[in-house]
């Protein structure tokens, strides 16, 4: 398992290789592998500011880039667990989280989520959990930095926090 | 005690990171956001609503009222916005 946070661009189909290759001297065991890629967006959200100040005109701006700030050793920590709780909940042959950090172009890759088992089920599910956990529990923070000089701290969505506790109850 | 800070409470405080002496009384996080909020107007800010300040001792989420030793290293954050 491996949880990575990358200061620069990172290409996704690499690390995909790279982590699908890992497992190749082995391969009869696989079936499925599953993988999520988010790309920071053009495009901003319609989300209240994320540091107490009013309410701000919500229309949609058009951005430049994004700001992920990071509390690193503790983000590792939060990945590994998740992933860990992934493997738990499926029979799953290896799972890796690789997450950007820092100022984020508009069109590079954010993060990337795989997983890989014998069954496809499992490897749908396992990224599946572990996107949705990423979206919220890491310490990583989202600024909106808009092509007119504005930024933008975010906060988290209600649609992010139901689909992570949407998992919990599944679980119970 | 090593004081972490992220997102926009490092904007506004001017700082990621800072190393202070507390004594023994100041064992609780309660008591270290009091102590901080008296070294100037950027700290009186950041933690003015108490709602959005989140902590971590350890690299671990704790509550306010969660004791605390000299040796810990404490973070505040606003909520996590999540990847």
């Amino acid at each position: 398992m491996t949880a990575l946070l990358h200061k620069s661009n990172f290409c996704p189909y690499e690390a995909l290789r790279s982590f699908a290759n890992r497992h190749s001297a082995n391969n009869s065991q696989h079936g499925a592998l599953a993988s999520f890629c988010g790309i920071a967006r053009s495009n901003s959200e319609s989300r209240q500011p994320g540091d107490g100040s009013e309410k701000q005109n919500n229309e949609p701006v058009s951005l430049v880039s994004l700001h992920l700030d990071c509390y690193p050793a503790m983000a590792i920590l939060c990945m590994q667990e998740i992933i860990a709780e992934a493997h738990k909940r499926w029979a799953l042959i290896d799972a890796t989280i690789q997450h950007r950090v820092g100022e984020i172009p508009v069109g590079e890759t954010i993060v990337l989520v795989a997983s890989l088992s014998k069954k496809r089920n499992n490897a749908f599910d396992a990224c599946r959990y572990m996107t949705d956990m990423v979206k919220v529990r890491p310490p990583f923070w989202k600024c909106e930095m808009a092509d007119s000089g504005q930024k933008k701290w975010l906060t988290t969505t209600e649609q992010d926090l139901q689909r992570a506790a949407d998992w919990h109850e599944k679980s119970e | 005690m090593k004081i972490l800070y992220f997102a926009w409470f490092a904007e506004k405080i001017g700082k990621r990171e800072e190393e202070i002496e507390v004594d023994s009384s100041v064992d609780t996080i309660d008591k270290l956001i009091y102590l901080l909020r008296k070294q100037g107007k950027a700290y009186e800010e950041t933690f003015a609503e108490l709602s959005l300040v989140k902590v971590a001792i350890n690299k671990k989420i704790v509550e306010h009222e969660n004791p605390l030793t000299p040796q810990d290293e404490v973070a505040f954050f606003p909520p996590i916005t999540g990847g």
